[in-house]
């Protein structure tokens, strides 16, 4: 199947999920097919909410989630057809990571038990230390044996919030190509982050979310061009501000200049590197002394703010 | 059901919250056999109503379900391994049968210890008296326990909210309010005590064993029936 399928593997109708007063989860509608979906937003955007409202695990306050068809909540048999891992570290460290993904298939009536249980932990090339107890893993480690457990059942849906928290790069790359390989066989994945270059790499399509609502979904590559567009406020502190003004208003890299009450510069530029490399020359040229050159709006928040801005305009 | 069960009796036998058990088991055996010590040993009623009644059956038990009662629920919700478990094909009713089961198990066994030989110490070598004060402990740790179980389901609080039960519902409202000790645990065991050795708690005002066995058994049913139904409505953390 491809991103095409007329029906979705996931629906949500303006599913909203409040926490007394705070709305985790506004009104969100959208639709999963198979294939690997970046669910991206920042830090309390309502990401695992919205992972947890769609595995069963929590209400919602309002709309509905289906899966196959199927409500989640109160329907344990489509359990055996779904594979969460969500944000904590739900392990339990007086287990071996062998007697974890054990139990794991056991409770889903997995058969033959011993053959699920060896390519789970294959699966997360865990072998090695799978004997020793839990609570002896580092955190990429206990990643991974839940991630086994996650996989032991052998699931046709994966939720996976912030899988990769803890994990080295070179585990990444691994379960990166992991999570290709099972979006090949036709799954359907799930994967939060609040890391942009994280799902670029693994996701083909994207939902967007920002302060629980849905802010854009579609196509990763769409999203990016959004994002290399965006224009960026640099501040720049120096001994004779009026003067590089004045100068750096002439580049091509700059839309505007602008001194604030301090005495700085603020530079709204749509091409950085370009700004980056012209401006030291601008000041040795104009015997101007930069003290500091700080970007404003490189954080995530500001990069998801802007990518809703985009998309509401 | 058994990976449950073995999962939740590994919590129970936790080193730690063994040797509590372990400690508070000791308890009324070790104050029987310093009051036994005493020249004039008290009368045999003050025995039952300060060594069985208020120490064991409204103290030591309770405290004893509070602490293993939590295996079950109240730290798979803590550590929020809950939902390795609710994310399971199993209906809920075969979530919480073998988690009660497990919880139950290791204390009923140490207060049946616990309560026979302090009923043996303290009624002078008298076995079926023994035994009567070792059944009605059993009845005890199987009630407290369910109740307990329930209360980690529908609270954070559970062990705040168990204590002040035990300390308010059991230790004063039972004794000095009329009609409250056919709510409380505390009297369905001196009950079950004197149900089956009426010569103990004989001064007492006793429902007949089997009204208290089939009240106990409608209590441990709902109690039950209002987990699994809160598993099934609440939010798995």
């Amino acid at each position: 199947m491809t991103s095409s399928t007329p029906t979705p593997v996931i629906r949500t109708e303006r599913l909203t999920r409040w926490f007394g007063n705070i709305v985790a989860v506004n009104e969100v509608t959208l639709d999963i097919h198979p294939g690997i979906t970046g669910l991206l937003g920042p830090n309390g955007a309502g990401k695992s909410t919205l992972i947890r409202t769609m595995a069963g695990l929590a209400r919602v306050s309002s709309g509905t989630v289906t899966i196959f068809g199927e409500p989640v909540r109160n329907n344990p048999p489509l359990s055996r057809r779904i594979g969460v891992m969500h944000e904590h570290e739900t392990v339990y460290g007086f287990l071996t990571g062998r007697q974890f993904v054990t139990l794991m298939a056991e409770l889903r009536s997995v058969t033959p038990l011993g053959e699920a249980v060896e390519r789970a932990i294959d699966h997360v090339e865990l072998q090695d230390a799978a004997d020793r107890r839990i609570r002896t893993y580092s955190r990429g480690m206990r990643q991974r044996i839940r991630l086994a457990g996650t996989l032991v059942h052998d699931p046709e849906v994966l939720l996976l919030d912030e899988p990769l928290n803890g994990a080295d790069p070179k585990q990444r790359i691994h379960f990166q190509r992991l999570l290709k390989r099972f979006a090949s066989e036709g799954r359907t994945i799930v994967v939060s982050s609040h890391i942009l270059e994280e799902v670029e790499r693994i996701a083909d399509t994207v939902l967007l979310l920002v302060n629980g609502k849905l802010a854009a979904s579609g196509d990763f590559r769409a999203i990016r061009a959004a994002l290399n567009e965006r224009p960026y406020h640099v501040l720049v502190a120096c001994d004779s501000p009026r003067a590089l003004a004045a100068a750096v208003v002439e580049l091509d890299s700059v839309e505007a200049v602008k001194l604030d009450p301090d005495g700085r510069i603020v530079i709204l530029s749509r091409n950085v590197r370009d700004l980056q490399i012209a401006l030291p020359k601008l000041a040795q040229r104009n015997s101007v002394t930069l003290r500091r050159v700080v970007p404003l709006d490189d954080s995530l928040e500001s990069v998801f703010g802007y990518l809703v801005e985009g998309g509401e305009r | 059901m058994k990976s449950l069960f073995l999962l939740t009796l590994r919590r129970v036998l936790a080193p730690t919250r063994l040797l509590m058990i372990a400690g508070l088991a000791l308890v009324p055996f070790a104050v029987t056999s310093l009051i036994l010590l005493i020249p004039d040993a008290p009368p045999v009623q003050i025995f039952e109503q300060l060594i069985l009644n208020t120490l064991l059956a409204g103290a030591i038990i309770p405290l004893a379900t509070l602490a293993t009662g939590r295996a079950a629920f109240g730290d798979e919700i803590s550590d929020r391994t809950l939902a390795n478990i609710t994310l399971t094909p199993n209906p809920r009713w075969k979530i919480v049968l073998p988690k009660l089961l497990a919880v139950v198990c290791v204390p009923v066994l140490i207060m049946a210890v616990s309560a026979y030989l302090t009923g043996y110490l303290g009624y002078g070598g008298d076995r079926s008296a023994a035994w009567a004060v070792t059944i009605g402990a059993m009845a005890a740790v199987v009630l407290y326990s369910t109740l307990f179980v329930w209360l980690d389901l529908v609270t954070p609080h559970a062990v705040g909210i168990g204590l002040a039960y035990i300390v308010v519902w059991e230790g004063l409202f039972s004794r000095f309010v009329y009609g409250v000790r056919f709510f409380s645990i505390r009297s369905y065991a001196t009950s079950v005590t004197h149900g089956v050795d009426e010569r103990r708690f004989a001064d007492g005002v006793h429902t007949g064993l089997g009204l208290t066995v089939a009240v106990m058994a409608v209590v441990v049913a709902v109690l039950f029936l209002l987990s699994v139904r809160r598993l099934r409505t609440m939010d798995s953390p």
